[in-house]
């Protein structure tokens, strides 16, 4: 199977927070009026800093939040989120994956693909093809992780096998 | 206390579950281990239990009497008023380490929560669907455990609780093994599932050793005390719903 490669973009890394720990970030965010210091929050939540540095990064790289200086504040995409049903949620996370160039070029990979779906191995050569220097395991988990919150992507365990989402994202709630 | 709006029309007669005099003992190495001592309490509909006390003050011992996992070693045990001999049927429980059979997809151990019930076939299936989107764990159907963090971990543990529909929803420290970022995501999720109102759910039972948590979720708060475990305070809750800004961060 040789699917014709679009021009090799620039993917990124992603900073590996889980979901809820994004989702955690975003709610204690807001609860301090939507604008807050980093270092403060760390030490009044007693988060390690290290784990608030990534959540604040990812919530970033998703442009839920901004991070002037030591600031950490939610745009107008993070306010919605926030203010958002769990559905809802998802949907503007998916828009947001989609623009995020490493998710963007792997949901077109698959498109690509018969049946839309890759073995995990070769997305995971992609990966480390793109980025070396990063944990190829750790990256595809997180991406993984991202992907079925945003159902944008989709992990067959048992085949090992990762799928573009289309059914669950195009008609709302009528997965089988 | 009449804010949820799912309590009225379903609410049979006496408490969902209570105890009266309720006293246990556990032998260890030998010792007779007094753990909880004339313990009464009810859980009544339309309102948030939480019992907040230290650790080794027996308040998950009383949650497995108040749900029929164990028999209290004296004292009653009253489910709608009738003694309760066995599991309590209409109780569900979300545990803190999350009990996933790892060998088991999402959906599948969402699906043991069904198994104790009649429920099958096509029903099942809505029925499954239904609470995987209300917990948010669409797109994560076919993962086993150990591919999801511990928020999604808990997700599981919750669905499964709700998924057969029961009258009381019973949390034993359900967030406490999660990170604190995830643990506020889901404190909120919790209580946005509970004020709902449309779950069936008549009344709820949360089992924590944080002050904030209780005070976010509770409407009555039983606060124990260790050695032997005793009640030592009821209070009621007087802040009003919605509460939706969380006092974990008001220190």
């Amino acid at each position: 199977m040789k699917a014709e490669r679009p021009p090799r973009p620039h993917l990124e890394p992603l900073p590996y927070a889980q979901v809820g720990e994004i989702v955690g970030l975003l709610e204690v965010v807001h609860d301090q009026g939507d604008r807050t210091n980093l270092f403060a929050l760390a030490s009044r939540l007693r988060l390690e800093f290290g784990l608030a540095i990534l959540a604040v990064k990812a919530a970033e790289v998703l442009d839920l939040a901004e991070t002037p200086r030591q600031e950490v504040l939610l745009t107008p995409l993070g306010r919605a989120f926030v203010a958002a049903d769990p559905n809802e949620r998802k949907r503007l996370f998916h828009r947001q994956l989609r623009a995020i160039p490493t998710f963007a070029y792997l949901a077109d990979m698959l498109r690509r693909a018969p049946g839309m779906r890759l073995p995990a191995e070769i997305i995971e050569e992609e990966l480390a093809m793109h980025l070396p220097g990063e944990p190829t395991e750790s990256l595809f988990e997180t991406i993984i992780s991202w992907g079925r919150y945003g159902e944008l992507l989709g992990y067959d365990p048992d085949a090992r096998e990762v799928y573009l989402d289309v059914e669950s994202t195009a008609t709302e709630g009528a997965r089988p | 206390m009449a804010y949820n709006p799912a309590v009225g029309a379903t609410a049979s007669s006496g408490a969902l579950v209570e105890v009266r005099g309720v006293t246990h003992r556990f032998e260890r190495d030998g010792h007779d281990l007094v753990v909880l001592r004339d313990v009464s309490l009810a859980i009544e509909a339309g309102e948030v239990t939480v019992v907040l006390g230290p650790s080794g003050c027996g308040k998950s011992t009383l949650l497995r009497i108040m749900t029929g996992l164990i028999a209290p070693t004296s004292g009653e045990v009253l489910c709608h008023g009738t003694p309760l001999h066995a599991v309590h049927c209409g109780a569900a429980i979300v545990f803190q380490s999350f009990a996933l059979y790892p060998w088991l997809t999402v959906t599948e151990n969402i699906g043991v929560g069904l198994h104790r019930t009649a429920i099958r076939g096509a029903e099942a299936a809505e029925r499954l669907r239904r609470v995987i989107d209300l917990v948010g764990l669409e797109g994560f159907e076919e993962a086993y455990p150990k591919e999801l963090s511990g928020g999604m971990k808990q997700r599981v543990g919750i669905a499964r609780a709700l998924v057969g529909g029961p009258e009381l929803l019973c949390m034993d420290e359900p967030f406490s093994a999660l990170d604190v970022l995830t643990a506020e995501s889901l404190r909120s999720e919790v209580y946005g599932l509970w004020t709902r109102g449309d779950l069936g759910l008549q009344g709820m039972l949360l089992i924590t050793h944080l002050i904030e948590e209780a005070v976010f979720l509770g409407d009555r708060i039983v606060i124990m005390g260790t050695n032997p475990g005793t009640i030592r305070e009821l209070l009621t809750n007087p802040l009003p719903h919605p509460r939706s800004i969380s006092p974990m961060h008001q220190r």
